[in-house]
């Protein structure tokens, strides 16, 4: 069975200062990383091939420029038995739109796959559409910041025991099974991402195609494919959020709390 | 000229940094404290690949070269120079002493184990009589039918009380002493009669455990003479020389941790109504840092990349580890100035590293053998040989 996991490279949160007063973004150095709950993603669908004898097999996919190449090394060191890499740097900037179609011809160049897995939202972007939009489009089933994935036991066709934290309620999960094929988002933290070994690592980078590259053209994706619903016209910064109200009296705290919020 | 890592060290950096940062972190003033660190971490390091990092995967190592070991010690250093120094014993001399001079066999026999962490070794050459005068050692082996017997002391063993193996200078022939009459043995700490002393209270350094080493005729098959009987000399020697590169990179990440807290704390710092980094006094000693840690840093990867292409690297590595030794006490020190009182708290990691320090200066050859090392290698290009 084949498992794919999206993942996507991005601005190391630590390597840029945001200046309001400025409206401005300083970038401070070049630094990148794998967005973070990709990475969860990415454990996730190793620790399904984990347990599997072979019986998986992870492809890791990524989009954009040399840094998303970058992001799939690193997928390969931690285990993905295979990675594409869609060279369009432009990709980068792309919408959910575009990446949900780049996805489904990813998809039919790799001959299908029974379970696509990536993190339940970006950093940097506005992506979180593309798992929905992305089963939308397949018409497969689709659960959203899954907590753990499993595959049932007794039926190779149902992926079961996906725990999902929406609408369960005060910290606790719920159980979601789906028939196969399907897309699934995983929570970011929902795991702990294991480190490639250091010998992987090295023989990663000294695999001939250790990471296969693919372009627009080679999918078979056209301009108008290409081409985002959503234009970047400009950068504001959102307003500074006022201080909320502090309650300082304990003997009154509980029940000015409960007149603040009943407000 | 090209001053860029490859791209498979600059992966394998992220990755040590991150563990580093999150798994060993958290562990290391406890380290400190207790002085020890955990045997089952110590084998997750293991896993990833730490204890064989620069060895060919031929032999279970990571194929990383003394770059990649370099890069290994700068991290680890950074965060916790007590699992810097078990890590570096165990890899720099101990196993480097086996994988220089070993024969097949025996590498077959013990690499395997040493480079997943499987086992851990350790590097006897310092007696009650014989330190910086290596050639003056005199635990002694005796050759009776195959094996041999051992029977001496070694002092100061990093990894001492951990090791699982230890490589061990012996004098087979004291007619021709250090030169000709010395060879090194692979002992099992299993063995019969071999004994570890309890861990020093050093200064610093607290969970790399140093300790005496007793052997009361230990037998030693034949077959664990690593390398030639008589050469252990030239083997332990050689194995020291390319130990310095990597010492030179472990300074360099004290080095440039104490440049990092010190750029943190004088942007967080006011005094005077404005943070501490507007300063002229404070700026002056950052330069200084920051220049030390970049002419380190070139020094140590350059002279790292003279190993791995196999160029001729022995005065360059004396340079390594007297400088880096240099840099990262002088660093700490001014990185404990600038931090004020909370530099010597006990419950700031700043006082941890300037106590870690020192050692530097000491172990693996004294500043002053490197000098020397590094005074006979210049004079010999201009044909003059000198000799301790």
């Amino acid at each position: 069975m084949n498992v794919i996991v999206v993942l996507r490279a991005l601005r190391d949160p630590d390597s840029f200062t945001v200046n309001r007063r400025a409206q401005k973004i300083f970038v401070n150095r070049e630094a990148y990383r794998l967005n973070p709950s990709d990475h969860n993603a990415l454990e996730a669908a190793l620790a399904l091939a984990d347990g599997a004898a072979g019986a998986v097999t992870v492809t890791a996919v990524s989009y954009g420029g040399q840094t998303a190449a970058d992001v799939l090394y690193q997928a390969r060191a931690m285990g993905a038995a295979r990675a594409v890499w869609v060279s369009e740097p432009a990709l980068h900037q792309a919408d959910a739109s575009v990446l949900t179609r780049v996805l489904q011809r990813v998809l039919e160049y790799l001959g299908g796959a029974d379970l696509v897995l990536m993190g339940d939202g970006v950093l940097d972007a506005d992506l979180a559409q593309v798992g929905p939009r992305l089963a939308a489009a397949l018409d497969w089933p689709f659960v959203e910041a899954a907590h753990r994935v499993q595959l049932a036991p007794d039926d190779d066709n149902r992926l079961v025991g996906v725990l999902a934290n929406s609408a369960a309620g005060a910290g606790g999960f719920r159980a979601v099974s789906a028939a196969l094929p399907a897309v699934a988002t995983i929570a970011a933290d929902s795991n702990k991402p294991r480190y490639a070994p250091a010998a992987r690592i090295i023989r990663v980078y000294a695999e001939a195609q250790a990471v296969e590259s693919v372009t627009a053209a080679d999918l078979g994706l056209d301009e108008t494919a290409m081409t985002a619903l959503v234009t970047r016209r400009g950068e504001s910064f959102p307003p500074e959020r006022t201080l909320g109200q502090r309650i300082e009296a304990p003997d009154e705290l509980a029940a000015q709390l409960v007149a603040a919020l009943r407000r | 000229m090209d001053f860029t890592f490859s791209p498979e060290h600059i992966a394998l950096r992220r990755m040590i940094r991150e563990f580093c940062d999150q798994e060993l972190r958290p562990r290391a003033r406890q380290v400190d404290r207790t002085g020890q660190q955990d045997r089952e971490f110590l084998r997750w390091m293991g896993e990833l690949g730490f204890f064989g990092i620069p060895f060919s995967q031929e032999y279970g190592g990571a194929g990383a070269g003394e770059i990649g070991y370099c890069i290994l010690m700068e991290e680890l250093n950074r965060v916790c120079p007590s699992t810097a120094t078990i890590i570096g014993a165990h890899i720099g001399i101990a196993t480097m002493s086996l994988y220089l001079d070993g024969s097949p066999a025996l590498k077959r026999k013990y690499l395997p184990d040493l480079c997943t962490g499987r086992a851990i070794g350790a590097f006897g050459l310092t007696e009650p009589n014989a330190g910086s005068d290596a050639a003056g050692i005199q635990l002694r082996a005796t050759l009776e039918g195959d094996s041999y017997f051992l029977d001496g002391q070694k002092m100061w063993i990093t990894n001492g009380p951990i090791a699982d193996l230890v490589m061990v200078l012996a004098v087979t022939d004291p007619a021709l002493g250090a030169r000709g009459g010395a060879t090194v043995f692979v002992v099992e700490s299993n063995t019969p009669g071999f004994s570890a002393g309890k861990p020093e209270k050093k200064m610093g350094l607290h969970g790399s455990p140093t300790s005496l080493l007793n052997f009361d005729e230990v037998r030693v098959p034949k077959e664990n003479v690593l390398g030639q009987v008589g050469l252990g000399f030239v083997t332990f020697m050689k194995t020291l020389d390319i130990g310095r590169v990597s010492l030179g990179a472990a300074t360099l990440g004290g080095a440039e941790a104490a440049l990092q807290a010190s750029l943190r704390w004088v942007k967080a710092r006011s005094q005077f109504g404005r943070p501490i980094a507007n300063m002229q006094s404070i700026q002056f000693m950052l330069a200084d840092m920051a220049t030390d840690v970049e002419a380190l840093r070139s020094l140590v990867y350059r002279t790292a990349w003279l190993v791995d292409s196999g160029r001729p690297f022995i005065k360059e590595a004396g340079m390594c580890k007297l400088l880096g030794s240099e840099i990262a006490s002088r660093c700490i020190d001014r990185a404990v100035q600038i931090h004020g009182a909370l530099g010597v708290s006990r419950e700031f990691h700043l006082e941890r590293g300037w106590r870690d320090a020192r050692i530097a200066e000491i172990f693996e050859g004294t500043n002053e053998i490197q000098r020397i090392v590094i005074a006979s290698e210049l004079l010999q290009e201009i044909g003059v040989r000198i000799r301790p």
